[in-house]
């Protein structure tokens, strides 16, 4: 009987996404033995070499862009220069990417620039988060370079300006300090995931947008079929980013990151289109042909997790969307993630963290999604963590979820109503009793990441305006 | 530790968090279905303006966390201060 696999991985729940210290990265696994006529597929992806260099290959990507004016002309003849960053929780190594940007900045003689992070409506990074994010030789040099470090400030309602309104109808109020330079760019992480994708655009909305903005947003769009994995050109992602064109984001700089997070490719150029390139290449890796064409539906579906940001199942927990597309409905999944929790500077937040938010709601029924539905529409519910835990919710109306975690998180777990056990072979056990011997199995080990080829929208379908109704 | 004397209306949420370094202010917003403990939107506000804008009654979610400081948080006073209220 074949023997699977299954990364069990998580970060010391004292560094951030984007830890470079390997000894506080824990790269557990897990096995299981799943009988050959169980299994339906089991997918690992064929992840290219990492870049041996990011700094130089950022210093590159400046000047070769895929679209539009290299960085050089861009920030030619004193103009001023926004630089957004992404928050503690995601992986993307901006202490390697940001010496080339301040290379650059220096050679043109840069005198008004800000770094501001995008951390949206999350918690502000802590001084020793900052540290860890941008590096102790970025921060003196920005201090030389008198460049300061912003992070957002949603429900200061001065910090902003007022955009428009998009044609989804999201009021936007964007950052005064990153409207006011005349040059606007991001650094992020390219991944497809259940909004569509992440990093580009993003890092303006939700990133350095105000509250109003990002909830407007979310609660419309979130509970969008149409927003799901791979879903570029679904309602949620394509509002992000014409806010991001409204808001004049010039170029974005868009890292590829392997499940050990390292750099296996970036690009810089004109937004949206370098970050979509970005997004393409990243499906060419992890997205698979689906089996479901030939072979039907899983029953069973088992997910690992990999270390980049895995403190909380809030940030790994979904692929619970992603799997959602070749698992039956009544299916079952087995999420393997430790989820040790995370310490902050005010206070240790467990595995489970915001995931507690499901709890009014449970169990998840369709009945009480529509209660869901209806909070979300009162604005009871905050659609900037709704983001997350509400489509996992929906998942859990159709498809048994079940969580193989540390012990420390049973307890948490069984009181918001969410099945958990530290053991794969049991949680393997009751799965295929509830379905069978004949349960057909999927093992998907790095979930977050993976998604069918077939569930990729890069391009609008043509809009069915139904004419006839307004003659 | 502190004491209910350490809580007032005007605490704000981060001054809440920090007092209770274990996480038990982090808990008893969860389980007031708040997410306020991780939401940078909310970081500085005021506890019972907190309460106002999830709709909860200042006064029972004040009453709430000033006894989980005196340790004589109950079931019944956590309902109390979950209740939703007309605003």
């Amino acid at each position: 009987m074949p023997t699977f696999k299954i990364p069990y991985e998580s970060l010391d729940p004292l560094t951030i996404g984007s830890a470079e210290d390997d000894s506080k990265v824990y790269r557990d696994e897990l096995e299981l033995e799943i009988d050959d006529a169980n299994l339906l597929a089991a997918i690992y992806p064929d992840e290219p070499e990492h870049l041996p260099d990011a700094t130089a290959a950022a210093a590159a990507a400046l000047e070769a862009p895929v679209d539009g004016p290299r960085f050089s002309e861009l920030i030619a003849g004193g103009k001023s220069v926004a630089i957004v960053i992404d928050n503690q929780f995601r992986p993307t190594p901006q202490t390697k990417l940001l010496p080339a940007i301040f290379d650059a900045l220096e050679a043109a003689g840069t005198t008004d620039a800000v770094v501001i992070c995008a951390n949206g409506k999350v918690f502000p990074m802590s001084e020793s988060d900052i540290e860890q994010k941008l590096g102790r030789d970025n921060l003196d040099r920005m201090e030389r370079l008198g460049i300061p470090f912003l992070q957002n400030d949603p429900r200061n309602a001065e910090a902003y300006d007022y955009v428009g309104v998009s044609s989804r109808g999201t009021p936007v109020w964007v950052h005064k300090e990153v409207m006011r330079r005349d040059v606007k760019i991001t650094i992020g992480q390219a991944q497809s995931n259940h909004w569509g994708a992440g990093g580009g655009g993003k890092l303006i909305m939700p990133g350095v947008s105000a509250d109003e903005t990002i909830e407007s947003n979310h609660c419309n769009l979130v509970p969008s079929p149409a927003t799901h994995y791979g879903a570029y050109s679904g309602p949620m992602r394509s509002d992000i980013d014409e806010i991001a064109s409204m808001a004049g984001l010039d170029a974005t700089m868009n890292v590829v990151l392997d499940t050990r997070g390292r750099v296996i490719f970036i690009n810089f150029g004109a937004h949206p289109v370098s970050h979509r390139q970005a997004i393409e290449h990243f499906n060419s890796i992890y997205a698979y042909e689906s089996p479901v064409p030939e072979k039907g539906q899983a029953d069973i579906a088992i997910c690992g997790v990999f270390a980049p940001t895995d403190h909380l199942f809030f940030h790994t927990g979904w692929g619970c969307m992603s799997a959602d597309f070749v698992l039956k409905d009544g299916g079952s999944i087995i999420y393997c993630s430790p989820s040790p929790g995370v310490h902050t500077e005010v206070g240790d937040f467990p595995g489970l963290a915001l995931m507690d938010l499901m709890k009014p709601y449970m169990p998840a029924t369709p009945e009480n999604y529509q209660r869901v539905l209806k909070d979300i529409h009162a604005r009871q519910i905050q659609m900037w963590a709704g983001c997350i835990w509400v489509p996992i919710y929906e998942v859990m109306t159709r498809k048994h979820l079940t969580m193989v975690t540390l012990e420390e998180n049973l307890e948490l777990a069984a009181d918001i109503g969410m099945d958990a056990t530290t053991s794969l072979d049991e949680a393997y056990a009751a799965a295929l009793a509830r379905h069978g011997a004949d349960a057909k199995v999927i093992v998907l080990p790095f979930a977050r990441y993976q998604l069918p080829e077939n569930a990729i929208r890069m391009t609008p379908h043509s809009m069915h305006t139904p004419v006839g109704a307004h003659v | 530790m502190p004491t209910s004397e350490d809580i007032r209306g005007a605490t704000t949420i981060v001054e809440l968090l920090k007092l209770f370094p274990d996480g038990r202010a982090a808990q008893l917003m969860s389980r007031l279905a708040w997410p306020c403990a991780h939401c940078g939107g909310a970081f500085r506000e005021p506890l019972t303006l907190a309460a106002k804008r999830h709709a909860n009654d200042p006064r029972a979610v004040l009453v709430a966390f000033r006894a989980l400081a005196d340790g004589t948080l109950t079931d019944e006073l956590v309902e109390e201060a979950r209740r939703k209220v007309a605003a």
